[in-house]
């Protein structure tokens, strides 16, 4: 199945996009949707290491099977305050 | 115990959170943390900071982060305003203002908070050069 993932600060302005999107296979857990976003676009790979996926609004843990129609979003590197 | 986030548009203004906190007697400390835009960052002059927050979650993640804290230190209250778009040097992009019974509580609590909020909550800062 096809997952676009959100990016946000500078994961977005590493990639020049705000999503990017991934082949993975159905049933597929948060950790492989991270490696599959290192293997799409390598250049997010720091980002893919110190961060962490969440999956509708909510931090995900690396086992959680993402789902068509779920809202993905990298989340790394935040720098709020 | 209560607890009241917002995420608002452009710099939070000083009347903002502000309200006599102690009125009712209760609270012995009331902290008030300002975040401000420096006009430089590594030695370059800043003409502002650009907030970006992913929303629902940063608000979900703050007042879940608050609820937690001011469980752990016994807090009266915590509020939390932060700013999302452009806010200019000199200008406030976050407030907190904590309320408890003992100062001990309330500076332990903000400093927590604070330092975690920094760590999990999924909000971003882009500098706007002044060259820009």
């Amino acid at each position: 199945m096809e997952v676009r993932v959100l990016l946000f600060g500078p994961a977005a302005s590493t990639f020049g996009r705000g999503e990017v999107w991934v082949r993975v296979r159905d049933g597929a857990t948060c950790r492989e949707v991270l490696e599959a976003v290192t293997g799409v676009a390598p250049t997010l790979a720091d980002h893919a290491r110190g961060g962490r996926l969440a999956v509708n609004h909510e931090f995900a843990e690396a086992g959680r099977v993402v789902k068509g129609g779920d809202e993905v979003a990298l989340i790394a590197m935040v720098s709020g305050g | 115990m209560s607890v009241e986030i917002h995420i608002v548009e452009g710099p939070i203004g000083a009347e903002i959170g502000r309200a006599p906190a102690t009125a009712d007697g209760t609270a012995g400390a009331v902290l008030v943390f300002d975040g401000a835009v420096r006009a430089l960052e590594d030695g370059k002059r800043l003409r502002g900071l650009e907030y970006e927050a992913y929303e629902p979650m940063a608000s979900r993640e703050l007042k879940r982060l608050a609820e937690e804290v001011v469980a752990k230190h016994g807090l009266i209250g915590l509020a939390c305003w932060h700013s999302r778009g452009l806010v200019r040097v000199g200008g406030c992009s976050m407030r907190v203002v904590v309320r408890s019974g003992h100062r001990a509580a309330a500076l332990a609590g903000m400093g927590e908070f604070i330092d975690r909020l920094k760590r999990d909550v999924p909000v971003w800062k882009r500098a706007v050069w002044a060259a820009d």
